[in-house]
């Protein structure tokens, strides 16, 4: 063990074998995933969508428009604004955001807005879905969630959406009433994944 | 963790997709053997492969393993009737022996040939390691002292995310707990521990 053990070589200590710990899969799988050659997780995104194609489509709207000017936001009136932190990693190691690293989400709801979705926009101006998966409604988040996503682009702006109560993809758009911008039922919180253009 | 590709048509399906949960779980079920064998390397008819030992060496060709079996191909070739486990340790079988043949060391002809008898005794007999190694007994005793020092939530964090293995999302459902208290929590354990050795002159 060199002068500062690592937090894999300290993981290998509490687990009290001579052998991988914890941590030691865990970022071994990590790197499995952002070294397969095509991430999966796009075409299943793709797939999920299409069955909600109605719905989704009001998000694609948006795709040919301007991106929204965040100073004419709604924000609900005496709400706190949610938080969305964006990070990237390489196995456990922080990374720049770019193709093959994971995206990490940091969530910080307010009271009001707890429930959290997302969604990120290509460059291309195409939507993929982040959360929730399918046609699961959306989940009280906070923190960073555990669940990371690979990517495949660079040119990335992820929106959280945060709503009162569980609301399914479908739902989400509804709400949205077109476009990505908040509105009385959805804060809408705009992030440009770290490092982009 | 049960991951048998063979009965489980979902699982099955969901894993020649490409699907994160599904690769996880036939990785987390056979991670284990394949570093395994890395290590303490094989026995294939009277002939016996050296392991490398070292586990940082091993957990590097591990990913290589898992990188080839789970690559979009192999995903797609695998027909779900032959069972997952001697097909993935062919893989990490002809790696170590390429790695051992680059390193000039020689590798027995019995090692290389393939076949049911190969697979059947795929590791020799597990022999405990002594415990020579003086600095290492030093950091178990002290992992052991700082341990005991800590409050019942944290031993009980250790149990299942360090000595269970447990993912963190696990480990939150069965402490029923905030995910942000299980980082807290991983963090207490990991730089309350190196503070500990630290302080001890350890390493």
């Amino acid at each position: 063990m060199s002068n500062e053990p690592t937090d894999r070589e300290l993981a290998r200590l509490l687990s009290g074998r001579d052998g991988p710990s914890v941590l030691d899969r865990e970022a071994v799988f990590e790197g499995v995933m952002a070294g397969l050659p095509a991430p999966p997780r796009r075409r299943r995104w793709l797939a999920l969508a299409l069955p909600l194609a109605a719905a989704v489509a009001a998000l694609l709207a948006v795709t040919v428009r301007p991106p929204p000017d965040q100073a004419g936001t709604f924000t609900p009136r005496g709400a706190e604004e949610p938080g969305l932190g964006l990070s990237c990693v390489r196995g456990t190691a922080p990374a720049a955001c770019g193709p093959g690293a994971t995206l990490l989400l940091e969530v910080t709801p307010v009271a009001e807005r707890t429930h959290f979705a997302a969604v990120a926009r290509r460059g291309d101006g195409s939507l993929l879905w982040l959360l929730p998966e399918g046609e699961q409604p959306s989940a009280p988040q906070a923190g960073l969630l555990e669940r990371g996503f690979v990517l495949d682009a660079s040119d990335l702006e992820v929106f959280g959406l945060f709503t009162e109560t569980p609301h399914t993809r479908g739902q989400l758009a509804a709400a949205l009433e077109g476009g990505l911008e908040s509105t009385p039922r959805v804060t809408v919180v705009r992030r440009q994944l770290p490092g982009a253009r | 963790m049960d991951a048998d590709l063979t009965r489980d048509r979902a699982l099955l399906d969901a894993f020649r997709r490409g699907e994160r949960a599904a690769l996880e779980r036939v990785y987390r079920a056979h991670v284990d053997d394949v570093v395994r064998l890395f290590r303490h390397g094989f026995v294939a008819g009277e002939a016996r492969v050296a392991g490398l030992g070292d586990l940082d060496r091993c957990l590097e060709l591990t990913q290589d393993v898992f990188l080839r079996a789970f690559s979009p191909a192999a995903r797609a070739g695998y027909d779900g009737l032959r069972p997952y486990r001697p097909y993935l340790l062919r893989i990490a079988r002809n790696l170590l022996i390429d790695r051992l043949r680059a390193g000039g060391r020689e590798v027995p002809l019995a090692a290389v040939a393939d076949g049911p008898e190969a697979e059947a005794r795929l590791f020799p007999p597990e022999v405990p390691e002594p415990e020579a190694d003086l600095h290492r007994q030093r950091l178990k005793e002290a992992t052991q002292a700082f341990l005991a020092s800590q409050d019942a939530e944290l031993q009980r964090f250790v149990t299942l995310r360090f000595v269970e293995d447990r993912s963190q999302y696990e480990v939150l459902e069965a402490m029923a707990v905030t995910r942000r208290r299980v980082r807290t929590l991983e963090r207490r354990a990991l730089e309350g521990l190196r503070a500990f050795l630290a302080a001890r002159g350890l390493p």
